[in-house]
């Protein structure tokens, strides 16, 4: 007698035997025995013309027949046969147990989920007992809650310190119109419960950070990386290698987003993808860049299917594949990933053992415009007075033309960041300048390039045009 | 040689495309490929080594050697959520 070690995904075509033992002497007779005795099994492991598919690794111990004899490789008596679908990283075992009881409500409320093979009671009773902790409960967070909760997830934690705005309620549908100036935590709270009051809601109203990030994270099973900075992401990324967890990752800017299952133990981390931050500035947030309201719907609901697939331990998870979604072409990319040997954290010889300053690493100086120095500044009340009085000077509004419509300081000339350097030759050194942007960062990047390029009389208004809105003008719309 | 460079995010509107052709002598590397877009294009040069690549549909080191018909991808971090 041999036996076969059947995977996850062919188990429903074994009537749910994870081993079987058989009569044969080679790979071969074994695998004829094998589909013999379950015909569905067949189509799954050979094409049409009855050759093995090429997806299909068939090991004896721990050698890949194809390196042997092929199926004609010898079986001895008691010899393991297994077979491995190449799945990038190797399928892992599910991540909860099916240790939690379902009551008469929640088998009809999950009815659906139930009648699959994939997810059973077995799996359902799974998804109850499992845990997630999401980070960001904004655009990737909301549809992540409330798909979870749906889905009958036992316990999610969510870490958010924010409060709702009005211009998250384009794409962060977990929060309504009434929710406006509540906390995150306590809008997400309320609408989860309403999905699905079976969920145990865990709230952590705290900035993630390496002080307390190990113990938020050590008591769930999988983290959800829903943050919006790169200080945050990294952070997220080495709480999960060191703890040993998944990171399934999404990050969206435009109408492009990116999704991927990060799992150290199985496959590459964000570090492998990329070593390096960006410099602070270069690559804009949601908010400075805008973002298709439905695209954290895409990429949140990809977050979501994946951590429901790990928890059930089925299907094909997205270990070592970055997925690409562009929404203007809609085209989705897939590419192949690889773990990197020398990555700080994961890598055979690891140089982070414990967590860092993020804030440092990814060298962002909170409130960009407090850096410089008071005579670089100018506040508000001050730029009223300089407009009322007639002061000669040039007010340059540094932000995109799209901004630019929605709203403006009269007298002001528009010259956007990107365009600068190239139409620097349009102002004049001598003349006094003024520089406003949404909030004062990127005005306070064109005053560092202006100055570098000679320019002496020239000052950033501090707190942009929203401070502006705020101070001068309560009748200017704001965004 | 012609290769294909595809950009995404942020890069796309350095250059205000999302791909570039380019010709690269014979033996060039992924590394040349990228050097040879930073030259033709100064303002992606900040981003580039943040950037993730790839060759065909697979991350490809910078000593990738390169054949003709060969598709890039560039693809910088991106932090939104």
């Amino acid at each position: 007698m041999v036996k076969i070690l059947i995977p996850t995904p062919l188990r429903p075509f074994t009537g749910r035997q994870a081993e079987v033992e058989v009569e044969g002497t080679t790979v071969g007779e074994a695998m004829t025995a094998l589909t013999t005795r379950y015909p569905e099994l067949k189509r799954h492991l050979y094409s049409n013309e009855g050759k093995l598919r090429s997806f299909v690794n068939l090991f004896v111990g721990d050698e890949d027949v194809r390196h042997q004899q092929g199926e004609a490789t010898a079986l001895a008596a008691g010899t393991v046969l297994s077979i491995v679908p190449s799945i990038a990283g190797g399928a892992p075992e599910p991540l909860a147990r099916p240790t939690s009881v379902l009551n008469k409500e929640e088998i009809a409320r999950y009815s659906r989920h139930l009648i699959m093979p994939e997810v059973g009671m077995d799996g359902q009773r799974r998804l109850k007992n499992a845990s997630v902790l999401l980070i960001g409960t904004g655009g990737l967070g909301a549809p992540l809650g409330l798909y979870l909760a749906a889905a009958g997830v036992g316990r999610i934690g969510l870490v958010d310190f924010d409060v709702v705005d009005a211009s998250n309620l384009q794409r962060q549908v977990i929060h309504g119109t009434k929710d406006i100036g509540r906390k995150k935590l306590d809008s997400a709270r309320d609408r989860i419960a309403d999905v699905n009051p079976n969920v145990r809601i865990e709230t952590h109203e705290v900035m993630f950070t390496s002080e307390n990030a190990l113990g938020i994270a050590k008591d769930y099973d999988i983290i959800i990386d829903g943050t919006d900075n790169f200080p945050t992401r990294y952070l997220v990324n080495d709480v999960c290698v060191l703890l040993g967890k998944p990171n399934v990752y999404g990050s969206i800017f435009r109408f492009e987003g990116q999704a991927s299952v990060f799992w150290a133990a199985h496959g590459p981390c964000y570090r492998c993808l990329y070593p390096e931050p960006p410099p602070p500035g270069l690559v804009p947030s949601c908010a400075e860049g805008g973002v298709l309201g439905v695209l954290p719907g895409v990429i949140g609901t990809i977050q979501a299917t994946e951590a429901i697939k790990l928890i059930l331990g089925q299907g094909e998870p997205l270990i070592g594949r970055l997925m690409l979604y562009d929404a203007l072409s809609m085209r989705i990319r897939e590419l192949k990933l690889r773990k990197d040997p020398h990555c700080p954290i994961c890598g055979e010889n690891p140089t982070i053992r414990e967590l860092i300053d993020y804030v440092e690493f990814c060298g962002v100086v909170p409130h960009h415009e407090e850096a410089l120095s008071k005579d670089l500044t100018i506040e508000p009340e001050e730029l009223r007075q300089k407009l009322e009085r007639g002061d000669r000077f040039v007010l340059l509004d540094v932000r995109n033309p799209e901004e630019w419509e929605i709203c403006r300081i009269e007298g002001a000339k528009l010259l956007p960041l990107p365009d600068l350097p190239a139409r620097v030759v349009e102002l004049d050194s001598a003349d006094e300048l003024i520089l406003y942007c949404k909030m004062g960062g990127r005005s306070a990047q064109a005053l560092e390039f202006l100055r570098g390029a000679g320019f002496r009389k020239v000052r950033n208004l501090s707190g942009g045009i929203l401070a502006w809105a705020d101070e001068i003008d309560s009748a200017m719309p704001v965004y | 040689m012609r290769v294909t460079v595809r950009l995404f995010s942020v890069l796309r509107r350095g250059v205000d495309a999302d791909a570039v052709a380019l010709e690269l002598p014979e033996g060039a590397r992924l590394r040349d490929a990228i050097e040879s877009l930073l030259a033709r294009h100064e303002a992606l040069r900040p981003y580039a080594p943040s950037c993730m690549a790839a060759v065909g549909l697979e991350y490809a080191p910078p000593d990738h050697e390169l054949r003709d018909g060969d598709e890039i991808s560039l693809i910088p971090p991106v932090s939104g959520g």
